[in-house]
């Protein structure tokens, strides 16, 4: 295994590490200290890495940097990089989401708060609202959820640059089968118990947390919902329930697995009213087989009871391993595919955005 | 006649400062909109967007709207008592950035 680099995005700064040879993650001072980072991305697909960062400077608002040396100088554009048309009326409140796009070479995507998507060209440095989302008669009736209005998951497929598929809470997820000019609300069998009865499958309006997919098997999504965990075999045409079996259905991140299509993992918190681990652990739960059971991981994880929560783009699994970080400022790292974990950091401020990849 | 042109100095605190390679100051002429009427502090800014765009994204947003937590105080008050982006501008005016306490 070759060197691997860890972006941890926190509500007060960035932290980066290093892991050589498969060796235990070191991680650097801090940069963009007392700034929020509240997405991150590390871009391999060029002849060098460059790692993306989402921040918020507080009274000055968001803006998007990036670095092409792993974080020893950091740029930003010349011009706002991520701004809404006047004519729109909106204005950029977060960052949410930086995903480079597996099929067109210089292209990143972002995922905006208010429940927006943008489109890069220049590789992250710049970017232009997709309008076909923004115009979607449906956008006006989203609502903010707790963290806002934020269109958090963005899904491209690996091969074909027309398909791709987001999630806003609380609009739902949403898909376009020609590159973003449209869009369809894609939400069937999605309960939310939260609307009255008789009405509990609505067309969009669900509180959707994160959907993964894994690229051998693009068709196939896993989602974690405010209330219930899904799956859908054709590209959310249809979902169904896949969180029966686990202690509870409420949580944050959804992750696949960078090799197994049917590896997917949760990290259950207790309800949407009690936002801690189940039984106050840190514990993975993992599926196999695609959601039919899942398996408590702890081995490694702290014992002592915790209460923080994990939020919705602090997991990440792919290459380098598995990682999630905590609002209590732990993060922590499998290299077996969950089986028994180490920590990478604590004490750090709140995780809220987490990403490794192999150099 | 000629629209009434004037220099306007924006004077920034530190944490602002390294959106203008570090200076302490900027200025910029401010157009006013009509011929009979006083550059605005709105005007100033439209400027600002223009010489140094990623410093005057710090101070409004996408909206123009001056940013919640920034106070921009002219002739020794805050310019949000004097009309906002339309307060007039007296001539030499010099503008305090001052990031609201929190």
């Amino acid at each position: 295994m070759s060197d691997a680099v860890l972006a941890i995005g926190t509500r007060k700064g960035l932290f980066l590490a290093r892991s050589s040879d498969g060796g235990p993650f070191e991680v650097a001072p801090i940069q963009f200290s007392t700034v929020g980072v509240t997405s991150v991305a590390i871009d391999t697909r060029g002849t060098a890495p460059r790692i993306l960062a989402g921040i918020e400077y507080g009274h000055f608002g968001p803006s998007v940097m990036y670095s092409d040396d792993l974080g020893e100088t950091w740029q930003e554009a010349e011009r706002p990089p991520i701004a809404f048309p006047e004519k729109t009326g909106a204005t950029l409140t977060r960052v949410w989401q930086l995903a480079p796009s597996p099929c067109e070479p210089e292209v990143v995507w972002a995922g905006v708060e208010p429940g927006a998507l943008f489109r890069s060209e220049d590789r992250g440095v710049t970017y232009e609202l997709v309008a076909g989302l923004w115009e979607h008669p449906h956008r006006q009736h989203w609502q903010p959820g707790g963290g806002g209005l934020c269109l958090h998951t963005i899904i491209s497929h690996p091969a074909d640059p027309e398909i791709m598929g987001i999630a806003v809470s609380t609009g739902g997820f949403y898909r376009t089968t020609d590159g973003g000019s449209s869009w369809e609300a894609a939400n069937q069998g999605i309960r939310a118990p939260f609307m009255p009865e008789g009405q509990q499958y609505p067309e969009y309006g669900q509180c959707v947390h994160r959907v993964g997919m894994h690229p051998a098997r693009p068709e196939r999504l896993f989602l974690q919902h405010h209330f219930g965990v899904y799956r859908s075999d054709d590209f959310g045409g249809s979902w169904h329930d896949i969180g029966s079996s686990l202690p509870s259905d409420f949580g944050f991140p959804i992750a696949v697995h960078p090799a197994r299509p049917d590896t997917v993992y949760v990290l259950p918190l207790n309800a949407d009213i009690d936002r801690t681990p189940v039984d106050h652990r840190y514990r993975v739960f993992r599926s196999d087989d695609a959601g039919e059971t899942w398996q408590p991981l702890e081995r490694g994880l702290p014992e002592g009871p915790v209460h923080a929560s994990v939020l919705r783009d602090a997991m990440t699994a792919g290459e380098a391993g598995l990682f999630f970080g905590t609002r209590d400022g732990e993060v922590h790292w499998s290299r077996d595919d969950g089986d028994t974990w180490s920590a990478v950091a604590r004490h750090l401020p709140d995780v809220l955005s987490v990403r490794a990849a192999v150099l | 006649m000629a629209k009434n042109v004037m220099m306007v100095v924006f004077v920034l605190p530190n944490s602002l400062r390294r959106w203008v390679s570090g200076d302490s100051e900027v200025k910029v002429f401010a157009v006013a909109a009509d011929h009979d009427a006083p550059p605005t502090l709105g005007s100033a800014l439209d400027t600002l967007r223009r010489t140094h765009p990623l410093l005057e994204e710090r101070l409004r947003d996408d909206c123009g709207r001056i940013r919640r937590h920034i106070h921009m105080i002219v002739c020794g008050e805050n310019a949000r008592g004097l009309g906002g982006l339309d307060c007039a501008l007296p001539p030499g005016a010099e503008v305090y950035v001052m990031p609201a306490l929190a």
